[in-house]
């Protein structure tokens, strides 16, 4: 018989945010907890993804080359106007569309995977955190295998690199924290109510025309100051720079952007972690 | 801290749960709540708001290892909701749960499948799930494959299993895992006969090495395996105790009676019908009492319509659970009741009935003997109460004559064994 010192556990109707330490100690041992768990939900999200897909992880590839291929032809044709960039205009796009469409994934990554884990949620007792790594490590995943090729595509779309390349993954985990924070301050509301996520669908279509992706900013006008408060917009500005050894605009910008990130991933963290057993017992008990 | 075996390993105090009948006031009522728990404040509690009510209401137990605690109740008692609590999946609104140990839920199986991914994918997910590591699913894959019969199919997508295979895997999963706490709920009925026996060896293993809560509505199964009871009614308290048949006879109250039915060709007819046993025959509203053992006497008047030359009655008792028990058939004493067309009276008399205590029916049905055709069935018109010392968890509970067998070999030849007393 195993009589080691049992683990004890206390269920309470107090806030949790009432005894501190013991709330610490709790994210403590869940993120231990939860490694073994988020691999497993990586792997079978990843590779239940595509599986039934015949050309399968070309897809994550697909979408990003369609808009970059639709936005040239555009340019080309005068249809729309880009604005002079001071990196050819296909690697502008190419490189962008791919940052923009991480920002999104991180954006919806957490809403997406936790309702899809709520039936799970209301019968295991597992570290709740796995579910939002796994979704992190598919947003990351999908990164690096669409980035991958599109180094290899550059030179020939007159792209030339740089050292600064050596900081372009930093800006890009930038601007996914920055997507993935604000998507986990989302969950506690957008788990209740859908008109979060059909709110979301919306905004991000506006939005991606508020970024600096397929054109770049004016420098005057309505358009400038969206741009100019738009925080996305020299996370992405800068990131691509760095990639393609652009000028580096907006450092600060970018460096306090990152810390904005992190603080709202900490806030979503802790606001996630004390809604679930509220948001269990209403959608699923 | 817990090298005292008396421990409990689950505390509950004074638990509390409710909910919002309304979806839309629901959800403001969670996103106050939500609010609330991040301002580090406590919501409104002990007081009911509009469209609220309790599911489970100031509950209190403790339970040890080796202990096995049955919550039964009808549907919506609020059993699986208080089993979900007790595994920390959603706030309780007061008292505290306190729970020592690695905790196993089985809730439901098969959590996190996903049925593109091969058998052998799922076994990985579910098993982490369920909080096995990689290491320990890796040393028990092969019994998890034996256990549930799935064979070369482990390298096929679940989607290509037949329901019966899915449960099979997720159960063989489940089984895998050494909780000191298991929360059960009702999974137990799984798969064929065979693999269900299988269920329930493994299933004892687990009991006894562990503390756990049992939520079913199979009564079989909850006298079989629990020693502790608690019976719930849309969060009311019906019964708490370590009297299990009790426990259950209070759960089947919980019930109305099935309603008294006439059925079949019309042919014949049954009046006057009188159970008694030993004499008294319990009148109406009253239920007759039947001591264990006891005889048991029924009289009727049966008419039958002309052309039917022959018949034969037949009496079938039942359960509360509806199932059929005993039978007893006029064909094994009298060869045949010839009818002259007139009402006549016929009475059986049952020399012992060896039920386990709790409420039977008994039904009555007359064929005619040459065709076979049911002429009448009166169903439901009686019940009675079998009384006694001894509470078993079959509805039949031989009578035994036991003794110690002298260890001679010259005595041998002294009367042993079981002698059937029906």
């Amino acid at each position: 018989m195993r009589s080691e010192g049992l683990r004890e556990v206390v269920y309470r109707p107090e806030s949790e945010l009432r005894s501190p330490l013991t709330f610490l100690k709790r994210i403590v041992d869940d993120i231990r907890g939860s490694f073994e768990l988020t691999r497993s939900l990586l792997v079978r999200n990843i590779k239940g993804q595509y599986r039934q897909a015949a050309l399968g992880y070309l897809w994550a590839f697909i979408p990003p080359l369609a808009t970059t291929v639709t936005f040239v032809f555009l340019q080309s044709q005068n249809i729309i106007a880009s604005g002079k960039t001071d990196i050819p205009y296909p690697v502008y796009v190419l490189v962008g569309t791919l940052l923009w469409q991480s920002f999104v994934d991180a954006l919806n990554s957490p809403l997406r995977l936790v309702q899809a884990s709520t039936s799970m949620m209301a019968s295991v007792n597992f570290p709740r955190e796995a579910i939002l790594f796994a979704g992190l490590g598919e947003v990351l995943f999908y990164f690096a295998i669409r980035i991958v090729p599109v180094l290899f595509i550059l030179p020939f779309l007159g792209g030339s690199l740089s050292w600064s390349i050596l900081l372009f993954p930093l800006g890009a985990l930038s601007i996914i924290a920055f997507g993935w924070g604000i998507g986990l301050l989302l969950v506690p509301v957008g788990l209740l109510y859908k008109d979060v996520e059909m709110g979301m669908g919306i905004l991000v279509t506006l939005w991606f025309f508020a970024t600096p992706v397929v054109y770049t900013p004016p420098v005057s006008g309505a358009m400038s100051l969206l741009a100019r408060i738009n925080p996305v917009s020299p996370l992405l500005a800068c990131t691509r720079d760095l990639l393609v050894g652009g000028v580096v605009s907006l450092p600060v910008h970018f460096v306090l952007l990152s810390l904005v990130a992190l603080g709202f991933l900490l806030t979503g963290w802790v606001a996630f972690r004390l809604a679930i057993p509220h948001l269990v017992k209403i959608l699923n008990a | 801290m817990s090298m005292n075996p008396s421990l409990p390993l689950l505390e509950v105090q004074d638990v509390s749960i409710k909910f919002c009948r309304d979806l839309k006031r629901s959800l403001w009522y969670g996103l106050r709540s939500i609010a609330l728990e991040m301002a580090g404040r406590d919501g409104s509690r002990g007081s009911l708001r509009q469209d609220e009510f309790w599911a489970v209401q100031g509950l209190s137990f403790t339970l040890k290892r080796g202990e096995c605690l049955g919550l039964i109740g009808p549907n919506g008692a609020g059993k699986s909701t208080l089993l979900k609590a007790l595994n920390g999946l959603f706030k309780i609104d007061e008292g505290t749960i306190r729970l020592r140990g690695r905790v196993g839920a089985l809730i439901e199986l098969g959590t996190g499948f996903n049925t593109v991914l091969t058998g052998r994918e799922n076994v990985y997910i579910n098993g982490s799930v369920l909080g096995l590591t990689r290491r320990e699913i890796d040393r028990k894959f092969d019994r998890i494959v034996a256990f549930s019969e799935i064979g070369e199919f482990i390298d096929a997508p679940v989607r290509s299993y037949s329901s019966g295979m899915a449960v099979r895997l997720a159960f063989a999963i489940a089984v895998q895992m050494e909780p000191d706490i298991l929360l059960l709920d009702e999974v137990l009925a799984v798969g064929d006969v065979g693999f269900r026996a299988k269920c329930y060896a493994a299933m004892q293993k687990i009991l006894s090495r562990s503390a756990v809560v049992f939520v079913s509505h199979s009564m079989a199964q909850v006298a079989r395996l629990c020693n502790k009871l608690i019976v719930l009614n849309r969060g009311e308290l019906v019964y708490q105790g370590d009297n299990v048949p009790e426990g259950i006879d209070r759960y089947y109250g919980q019930f109305d009676d099935a309603e008294a039915t006439t059925a079949g060709s019309g042919m014949a007819a049954l009046s006057g019908i009188r159970l008694s046993s030993n004499g008294s025959d319990g009148k109406d509203p009253e239920l007759l009492t039947v001591d264990y053992l006891a005889p048991l006497r029924l009289e009727m008047t049966l008419k039958v319509e002309v052309p039917v030359k022959r018949v034969q009655l037949g009496l079938l008792f039942y359960d509360r659970e509806t199932r059929g028990i005993a039978q007893c058939s006029s064909e094994s004493g009298i060869a045949s009741i010839p009818n002259r067309g007139e009402p006549m009276r016929v009475s059986v008399t049952i020399p012992q009935i060896p039920f386990n205590p709790g409420r039977y029916s008994v039904s009555i049905t007359v064929t005619d003997e040459d065709t076979g055709e049911i002429l009448t069935t009166e169903h439901g018109f009686r019940q009675f109460q079998v009384r006694g010392s001894y509470f078993g968890f079959t509805p039949v509970q031989l009578d035994g004559r036991w003794r110690i067998v002298p260890d001679r070999l010259d005595e041998l030849d002294c009367p042993v064994g079981n002698h059937m007393a029906v």
